[in-house]
């Protein structure tokens, strides 16, 4: 560490979230707007310096001199974790270190790559790996009038319910990607945490058309497991959560066309499922 | 010898008629159909092989079930699941198991093992390519070769690819 530290670290902020102390430090006078906007969704500045995890983001310059490559460079506590010319890249990449380092370590919330939205009072939970399609399909649904929690992770309580964790989108465009705040899509936000009224395992082929098959309660686990950390389903807590949800909420599996006709499909599967005997009985 | 589930370091979630076995030590998950979970539940050092059979029979309402049996057992040794390991059945065996196991496909009691390695979930959940696969949105799967990501979509640009340890 006493190598990393002489770099020259000029300002940082160290925050908290989902229970966990973080801390990002950077070799420019200030922390810059763009690494902030990195920070987890929620995130509350702590006074402390002292945190349990620590990435270092040394920022090449803006204009580097003729002939000379200058490097963004970060590292994940000790461990180098990336080495770019390209800012977005590094800047990517440290918003994906701190929300792994929280899908892993969160106390008493239990994270899947999932993408997730609200409708009537319910959530709808997409699990899917990384950049799979998750957020084209949240981005439609939103579209449709849901009400946005994630576009990433889906994060569960022990009873199963899902909280938000409004990130900003990542829609990807040939050449890059855009982040995109989900009020500038014109939807709202959920606020509070909401009992999960389906599952859908969905993937683009193109030209298919929306064809759900029931899973049962044993391949829904295996599903939400195989998205979740393999830190956290080894964990009693995680694999209850899981357990719970697998057996408590129907799941479907269905390749998908444009995700625009599948918003509609899975927003017409889930109005048409019942209301379990506590959505009946709440106003 | 009778068959013997190992118990340790797994976490069993029944679920119906199913069960996913949460490996501690390997960080593994498997998914045992109901034929393949009959199966792993009666393996107490009791019960042989026959016994087992006669079981997955009768549950089943098959016949002969005794091939089932034989590729439970493989299938849950081959996965770290069983005490004693069992050898795997030679070609000639696997090739009339096939024929045995085609009769018993509609009745559904062809065991299944279904496993997702701790390797694979962390794969799924911490590598992907930054950039979308030419005319799409999002990024299919590929091999990446000298940098560049080979798929159906062949990209020409360079590949970059978040891998988190």
């Amino acid at each position: 560490m006493q190598k990393l530290d002489r770099l020259g670290w000029a300002a940082g902020v160290a925050f908290t979230s989902f229970g966990l102390s973080i801390g990002v430090r950077v070799n420019t006078p200030d922390v810059p707007a763009d690494v902030l906007a990195c920070l987890p969704p929620g995130w509350v500045r702590q006074d402390s310096p002292v945190v349990d995890y620590l990435l270092s983001l040394r920022l090449g310059g803006v204009r580097p001199r003729p002939g000379v490559r200058e490097f963004h460079l970060l590292y994940s506590e000790l461990r180098p974790s990336t080495r770019t010319t390209d800012r977005d890249v590094a800047l990517t990449i440290l918003e994906t270190e701190i929300q792994l380092h929280i899908a892993r370590q969160a106390q008493n919330r239990v994270f899947v790559h999932a993408g997730a939205v609200g409708w009537r009072g319910r959530a709808i939970v997409l699990p899917g790996k990384s950049h799979a399609g998750k957020s084209t399909l949240v981005k439609a649904l939103l579209e449709a009038g849901a009400t946005y929690y994630s576009d990433e992770f889906a994060v569960f309580d022990a009873q199963g319910n899902v909280h938000p964790y409004p990130r900003r989108l990542s829609l990807r465009r040939p050449g890059g990607m855009d982040r995109v705040p989900a009020e500038s899509l014109g939807a709202e936000t959920g606020k509070d945490a909401l009992r999960v009224g389906m599952i859908v395992r969905t993937e683009y082929r193109p030209g298919a058309e929306w064809q759900p098959q029931r899973l049962s309660s044993g391949k829904t686990l295996m599903e939400l497991a195989s998205h979740a950390m393999p830190e956290v389903t080894q964990t009693a807590a995680g694999q209850d959560a899981l357990g719970h949800l697998a057996l408590s909420v129907p799941a479907y599996r269905s390749f998908r066309g444009e995700a625009v006709s599948a918003a509609a499909d899975i927003l017409r599967a889930m109005d048409a499922l019942p209301l379990s005997p506590h959505e009946r009985s709440s106003p | 010898m009778n068959p013997i589930t190992r118990k340790k370091g797994l976490t069993i979630k029944q679920m119906g008629d199913e069960a996913v076995i949460f490996d501690t030590e390997s960080g593994a998950v498997h998914h045992l159909n109901r034929v393949a979970e009959m199966v792993w539940r009666s393996c107490d050092g009791r019960t042989d092989k026959e016994a087992l059979a006669r079981m997955v029979e009768r549950v089943c309402n098959v016949p002969e079930a005794g091939e089932a049996v034989d590729l439970a057992l493989e299938q849950l040794s081959r996965r770290g699941l069983m005490t004693i390991p069992i050898e795997r059945a030679d070609a000639v065996r696997r090739m009339n198991r096939r024929v045995v196991l085609k009769g018993l496909a509609k009745a559904m009691a062809i065991p299944a093992v279904l496993t997702i390695t701790a390797g694979q979930a962390r794969a799924r959940t911490l590598s992907y390519c930054l950039y979308p696969c030419p005319g799409t949105n999002f990024v299919v799967d590929g091999v990446i070769v000298n940098g560049f990501c080979i798929n159906s979509f062949p990209c020409p640009q360079p590949a970059v690819i978040v891998v988190v340890a």
